[in-house]
């Protein structure tokens, strides 16, 4: 049951809402593509996982559209890394689609009863 | 472990990107997948299922299409530090429109810096391709004739004349025909002004009379009709006529009628057979109206009637060189058969090329090509000062790329690229300037061809070849240079207090050659300028300010003796001299140095024949001309009314003839037998009643010629110029003059009315508009660009000093010290720029010695002013920067250190 519930939120999330994801994932900081694959599946118990193949094009996607900035780092005694930050043009987009989900959300919970806590 | 980036890059094929964009997506993706693998291996996976997780992170049918999405436009991050250049000729491509599309960036960023490097170049692209322009015009472009590759002219020239384009006499021109045998076929022209009677009132028009080969001889087509046919130019057979394309248009409407039509030309019919391709109308024959045969059979006068512009027809395997040797061979001939008119003669042939512009021109327009290839030299030292400050801005930068395994070939073509993007911005800037200001230059000249100056396409093509080459001037040197740069000085560079030797060195050069480039052009222009000038001041002997020339016909049928002419002229000039503001009226055959003036030889009357026969300009006057044109009499008396056609032959000689050959005694009363054509004395003898001042001869820059004068009733001609001094305003005489000469004979052809101040100013000095306005304007960009030029390198090397120069100020140097110190730095460069250029400027000037006048190879007043002018100036350019250097906080330079 749960397996199905993730699977069907898992696509809905890579149809209209995986933006939201990534935006609130950068929020805070910076962080490089590797560290936001992981940190999905980790805060989403493994219900998430967003491939390379998919991560990637949406985060070129959202850089061209201004919402992020990617930019190569060097940390000491490491490979230089491409990270991305939110920009201001991202945290307005955050903030409007936040609302939008918290919305599609209460809706989804009053009709279906499901307890999303 | 497998090779992620190939796995990608063999996925990502499909996409075509960028090299530089595709270098980046494979890094990133690599590293995420070598991420995973990592994990995947310390959680206890074995390797080959470590692998093939990793390697499904990219199965996706979506990968493609998805990237494919994003990265249409996909904006590449500058210039990925590191890496050769990319294989493939698609990618080299890609990267040098990366390196262009770079470096515009970097420009535009750079605007003040794009501004003055542009504008710089601009100007002397636009100097290059109007002198580019100028040339291929005058000198370069064939005569529009079929024949041109093979047409040569053919010129006589005397060693006392002071020309060494004579024409030729008609008996001179009948024996080339008969003796020359590198000629397929000799034509002859003259132009001579006709009155046109039987329309309305009776209009001068400009005849060409020609040989009836003329055309076949040019290679020139009729648009309309006929040209003339063999034997038409005998005596009897002449009177066809063809007209000029200009005057067919302008006076029939371009009719297609017009042919069988009669024209009546001092009182001739001759009838219209054909138009004349519009194609010859340039220059001097831009003005012609008609043609007609010259009958070439009957002249017998070898010296007189010297007017003839002849042109041969080389045979095949002919040249130049074979034509003057066999035209010498014909002179000596001439010689030993005509020693007294012949007997200094030399007929040579030119090329059209040369032939078709006036001797000086080629040396002119060589020296404007070495003026404005010296500016572009500066401009190119100016923009190279730029460019290397920028390039010494970024030396860290391009020092620590190279660190990082960037190849030299990179740095270099990106250096470039960005010159090239200069120079196409500076070529189309250059030559929308040249365009503008040919217009300008157009109104400064009087002559017709030099008005058809254009920037056509072959002097498109020479600035867009300027625009190529420039860059490689100032790009390429400096580019090669800070490509090596020593990495270990370059990464210290802050760590040191100056720079280095090498980089003082170079700038000193730097200043150098500006200042010896400029101080070469200044010097040129301003001995060109200055020989101009001294022209416009040489004494010509009449005062020619407050006169009104007008050109009277006297043609049969109404005027065919002399006695009909001279009572023609007295009336006219006695109704003249009525007119209310007239203070002298008179007439002449030819206005002095405005007209051309024929030489006669004379024999002196009691002296034997010894050495060379003596010559004068013969001149005609009436009573009055010497108080219309203010000409002083020396000694003896003037001519009076009684000097008649009836009375007692008489002259008045110049002080340069009495100089000449009665020196140190009066020739007052002395008595001379003027020689026809033919050397024979024909004439009664002439008593000379008085001496006047000299007058000079076409040619101001050459002496004044021994003169003599006849009194206009003695020897009238076809035409005479009324030459009328008033103290009243020109234009309002002009038309009471006209209507005074119209009611003495309403049939009478005149020219138009024009001050003599004008005439001569057309003459004389329009030509020379054009050569002042040109020469100054270059000195003025070549002085700019110095001055701007050392400014630069002065301020580049101020600021490249500022924390040497505030360790002295902080240690208690004085603000006049450090600017004393500055400024001497720039002196010394300055000093041997300007001994390198004034020994440039005394070479320069040795080549185009024949072109000044007034003033000489080492005028010291030139010298002296413009280096004057670039010492100061340079000093001044070079003590800005010091000041401000001097005036700075120490403190707030060593902490921003």
């Amino acid at each position: 049951m749960q397996h199905n519930r993730a699977a069907g939120l898992d696509r809905e999330l890579k149809k209209g809402s995986a933006e939201l994801l990534i935006l609130s994932l950068l929020e805070d900081q910076s962080r490089h593509g590797y560290d936001l694959s992981k940190l999905i599946e980790a805060r989403s118990d493994g219900v998430l996982k967003f491939r390379v193949a998919s991560l990637y094009p949406l985060l070129y996607r959202l850089e061209k559209r201004g919402w992020i900035q990617g930019r190569w780092i060097e940390k000491a005694g490491q490979r230089r890394r491409r990270y991305y930050k939110l920009t201001p043009a991202g945290a307005q987009i955050l903030k409007s689609q936040r609302s939008t989900w918290r919305a599609f959300a209460d809706a989804i919970s009053r009709i279906a009863g499901i307890d999303h806590a | 472990m497998p090779s992620w980036g190939e796995e990608i890059r063999r996925r990502l094929t499909g996409l075509r990107l960028a090299p530089a964009r595709e270098a980046e997506v494979v890094e990133e993706l690599s590293q995420h997948l070598e991420d995973r693998y990592r994990e995947l291996c310390l959680s206890g996976v074995d390797e080959a299922r470590a692998i093939r997780d990793s390697l499904a992170e990219l199965d996706d049918s979506d990968l493609v299409r998805e990237m494919a999405a994003v990265e249409r436009d996909y904006a590449i991050e500058p210039l990925a530090i590191g890496g050769g250049a990319p294989a493939g000729s698609a990618r080299i491509l890609a990267g040098f429109w990366h390196d262009v599309r770079f470096g515009a960036r970097l420009l535009m960023k750079d605007k003040s810096v794009t501004v003055v490097v542009v504008v710089t170049l601009a100007l002397a692209i636009a100097a290059n391709t109007i002198v580019f322009g100028l040339t291929e015009l005058l000198w370069l472009r064939p005569v529009p004739v079929a024949n041109a590759q093979r047409l040569v002219a053919i010129f006589a020239s005397d060693e006392r004349s002071i020309t060494s384009r004579d024409p030729l006499s008609i008996p001179q021109y009948r024996d080339v025909v008969r003796q020359a045998a590198v000629f397929d076929s000799v034509a002859a022209m003259v132009g001579r002004q006709f009155s046109l009677t039987g329309a309305d009132e009776p209009q001068p028009v400009i005849a060409v009379l020609a040989t009836a080969n003329f055309f076949t001889t040019l290679g020139l087509d009729p648009v309309l009709g006929r040209l003339f046919l063999p034997g038409e130019d005998a005596a009897g057979r002449s009177n066809v006529a063809v007209l000029s394309h200009r005057f067919w248009s302008a006076r029939f409407h371009a009719d297609q009628d017009v042919l069988g039509r009669t024209l009546i030309l001092n009182g001739t019919p001759h009838t219209v057979v054909g138009v004349l391709t519009p194609s010859i109308e340039l220059g001097s024959l831009s003005v012609v109206d008609v043609w007609i045969p010259l009958d070439t059979a009957s002249s017998t006068t070898r010296q007189r009637d010297r007017d003839i512009a002849v042109y041969g027809l080389l045979r095949s395997g002919q040249t130049v060189v074979s034509a003057n040797a066999d035209l010498t061979a014909i002179t000596q001939r001439l010689r030993k058969d005509y020693p007294v008119t012949d007997g200094h003669l030399q007929i040579h042939a030119l090329s059209m090329r040369d032939a078709n512009v006036s001797p000086d021109t080629p040396l002119l327009l060589t020296m404007a090509g070495i003026v404005v290839g010296l500016v572009l030299m500066l401009a190119c030292a100016n923009v190279g000062t730029v460019m290397q400050a920028r390039a010494s801005a970024r030396q860290r930068e391009i020092a620590l790329r190279l660190a990082l395994g960037a190849t030299r070939v990179r740095l270099v073509r990106q250096l470039i690229s960005e010159g090239a993007f200069l120079g196409v911005l500076a070529g189309l800037v250059g030559v929308a300037l040249a365009a503008a200001a040919v217009p300008g230059l157009r109104m400064l000249t009087s002559d017709p061809y030099t008005q058809t100056l254009d920037i056509n396409g072959t002097a498109l093509s020479f600035a867009a070849v300027l625009s190529i080459v420039t860059p490689i001037l100032f790009g390429v040197v400096p580019a090669l240079q800070s490509s090596r740069p020593n990495l270990n000085e370059d990464l210290k560079e802050t760590a040191r207090i100056g720079p280095s030797r090498r980089l003082h060195h170079r700038r000193s050069a730097l200043v150098v050659t500006q200042v010896a480039f400029a101080l070469t052009v200044l010097i040129i222009s301003g001995l060109v300028v200055r020989s101009v000038f001294a022209r416009g001041r040489v004494p010509l002997g009449i005062a020619s300010n407050d006169v009104l020339c007008v050109r009277v016909r006297l043609d049969p049928p109404k005027y065919v003796a002399d006695e009909s002419r001279v009572r023609a002229v007295d009336a006219m000039l006695a109704r003249v001299a009525a007119l209310p503001g007239v203070d002298a009226a008179a007439a002449t055959a030819r206005v002095p140095v405005f007209d051309p003036e024929p030489q006669r030889q004379f024999t002196i009357v009691g002296r034997p024949p010894a050495g060379d026969v003596p010559w004068a300009v013969e001149a005609t006057m009436t009573p009055r001309f010497r108080e219309a044109m203010k000409l002083p009499l020396l000694d003896g008396r003037s001519f009076n009314d009684d000097d008649r056609e009836t009375g007692a032959r008489v002259a008045l000689i110049s002080r340069e003839a009495g100089k000449r050959y009665w020196p140190g005694r009066s020739p007052i009363g002395q008595r001379i037998t003027l020689l026809n054509g033919a050397g024979e004395s024909a004439d009664a003898p002439i008593t000379i009643v008085g001496v006047v001042d000299d007058v000079k001869g076409i040619s101001v820059t050459e002496p004044a010629p021994p003169r003599v004068y006849v009194p206009l009733a003695q020897r009238v001609s076809e035409s005479v110029v009324v030459v009328v001094r008033t103290s009243r305003d020109t234009s309002l005489m002009a038309a009471l003059i006209r209507s005074a000469l119209r009611g003495e004979d309403a049939d009478l052809a005149l020219s138009e009315i024009r001050p003599l101040d004008a005439m001569l100013d057309t003459r004389l000095f329009q030509p020379f508009h054009l050569v002042v306005a040109l020469f100054v304007g270059f000195a003025t960009i070549g002085l700019v660009l110095a001055l701007t030029g050392v400014y630069g390198v002065a301020a580049f090397s101020v600021g490249q000093r500022k924390h040497e120069i505030s360790i002295r100020l902080a240690l208690g140097a004085t603000s006049t010290e450090v600017t004393r110190l500055v400024v001497a730095r720039s002196f010394r460069p300055i000093a041997i720029g300007l001994a390198l250029g004034a020994a440039g400027g005394w070479a320069a000037a040795s080549l185009m010695r024949g072109l000044l006048f007034g003033t000489t190879v080492l005028d010291p007043s030139i010298y002296i002013t413009v280096i004057g002018v670039l010492a100061v100036g340079g000093l001044a350019a070079s003590l800005v920067p010091a000041r401000r250097a001097a005036a700075a906080d120490p403190a707030f330079v060593l902490k921003q250190e």
